[in-house]
């Protein structure tokens, strides 16, 4: 059986006599070309190899060479049967389109108001025979939400044909039992900025300051207002001072690439995975396996259900060296400002003060910084019942 | 759009390594610089240092790029002889 690769890209049949096998199976080690060698002396050998095998055997080994085998052959042998390939187009074009259409639409989560939700999807846009392309998904979520009064949070997939609706009622927490009533706790040491509460009741105000685990928002309704637990709910918006420091030091250890080998090559075509090339081995200490993936694009514009994937092997060496000053410094500053970047960023920026010392391995820095931010945390009340 | 990149023929070092396949086994073998024999009983892979002999029922030869070779059969024994010839 032919490997899918020479089936895809063409093949002839060398015929040696039993006897040459083994010089047979020599030459084509020798010449780097891959194919399976039976003891009877037949091989595959891939179309962009023949010529090479053709001349090294020439005089050495007699051979006979079939016709071309494979997708190539066949699309020669019929390159008059227009209509083959006028109708394989077409079923490909046929596939394309359809493929970019809303198959089905299914709800998750909820049965209750599947109907609903369906309903308001399909004034929305989502509906069956809908392009995908045409469909804002972030859009039509918003949109949903804020039409619908019964869901709390909705996200919308796409697989394959088919829309996979996954919605998450309102009053699901108290359905569920588990999660019913809560408190809101500060999760960081705070000064209280601003409270808007939306469900129990305040136990802070703006200007106290309060330290991680502290309670801000009750869901315990006190006796004279009837009593009973609710899921507190609410903003609370803290200010915060701390010290961020990042150190850099002097010496460096750094990976310098010395060789690159590509080990796999295969491409996925609607789901199905096709090997190409794949170079085995033993692997040393020292490399490193980069993966990628190419996509392609028809016109630029469409995306072909095809990608290539390939792995590439590459050695390396260690190598130190040692940063001068301003080096230092600058990778510190760096470092430093990489991570405010990655811890305020949701948080609103109102003082920051940057310094540093060198120390014995390197460059210290540090930033004094107040900011604001959310600081509320649910916090479950257990009860008995 | 293809990629096409020459890898050079490296004069690898020589292992094998086996696995289970089917109702036989998958040996491979890299640093392979000729063949000896080739039958369907016995396999014979010789490298710069040792040669390989491979007996069995079934046997079956797959060249792989960068002097590596396959077996594929139901291997009966591997014999790891010293040098060349």
């Amino acid at each position: 059986m032919a490997r899918i690769d020479t089936l895809l890209f063409g093949y002839r049949e060398f015929r040696v006599k039993r006897e040459d096998s083994a010089r047979f199976a020599a030459i084509l080690l020798r010449l780097g070309i891959p194919a399976r060698v039976l003891s009877d002396g037949h091989a595959k050998v891939r179309l962009r190899d023949c010529k090479a095998l053709s001349e090294a055997l020439n005089g050495v080994v007699p051979y006979e060479m079939g016709e071309i085998c494979g997708l190539p052959g066949f699309l020669y042998r019929n390159r008059h049967k227009y209509g083959t390939f006028l109708g394989f187009l077409l079923g490909f074009a046929i596939v394309f389109y359809s493929s970019g259409a809303v198959w089905d639409v299914r709800v998750i989560g909820t049965e209750e108001a599947s109907e609903d939700t369906l309903e308001l999807l399909d004034t929305l846009g989502l509906s069956v025979g809908a392009r995908w392309s045409d469909i804002d998904k972030n859009a039509l979520e918003a949109e949903l939400l804020k039409k619908s009064d019964r869901i709390a949070w909705l996200n919308i997939n796409r697989r394959g044909t088919v829309a996979y609706v996954t919605v998450k009622q309102k009053d699901s927490f108290k359905e569920n039992g588990e999660y019913a009533y809560a408190n809101v706790i500060a999760s960081c040491d705070a000064v209280i900025e601003e409270i808007n509460v939306r469900s129990g009741h305040a136990v802070v105000k703006v200007g106290d300051a309060v330290k991680k685990g502290d309670l801000l928002i009750s869901g315990v309704i006190p006796g004279e207002l009837g009593g009973g637990f609710v899921k507190a709910e609410g903003d609370v918006i803290g200010r915060i001072t701390e010290r961020y420091s990042c150190e850099a030091e002097r010496e460096v250890t750094f990976k310098e690439y010395i060789s690159e080998e590509t080990q796999d090559i295969s491409y996925k075509i609607l789901g199905f995975s096709i090997n190409i090339l794949k170079n085995s081995g033993n692997l040393s200490d020292k490399c490193d396996i980069i993966e990628y993936d190419k996509d392609f694009m028809l016109f630029d514009r469409y995306k072909l259900p095809i990608r290539k994937h390939t792995s590439v092997l590459c050695k390396y060496q260690l190598r130190s060296y040692t940063r001068s000053t301003d080096e230092l410094v600058e990778a510190a500053l760096s470092d430093m400002a990489q991570l405010l970047r990655d811890t305020l960023i949701s948080s609103e920026l109102l003082a920051i003060r940057t310094d540093g010392e060198f120390t014995e391995n390197g460059y210290l820095a540090y930033s004094d910084v107040t900011y604001t931010r959310s600081i509320g945390s649910t916090a479950q009340i257990l009860t008995d019942g | 759009m293809t990629e096409k990149k020459k890898q050079p023929v490296k004069m690898g070092s020589f292992y094998f390594k086996g696995e289970r396949q089917g109702f036989g086994m998958c040996v491979t073998v890299g640093g392979v610089i000729g063949v000896g024999e080739l039958s369907d009983e016995r396999i014979l892979l010789v490298s710069h240092s040792a040669r390989l002999e491979v007996g069995g029922e079934g046997l079956s030869l797959t060249v792989l790029e960068g002097r590596c070779a396959q077996i594929n059969g139901r291997v009966r024994e591997m014999r790891l002889l010293y040098g060349k010839n």
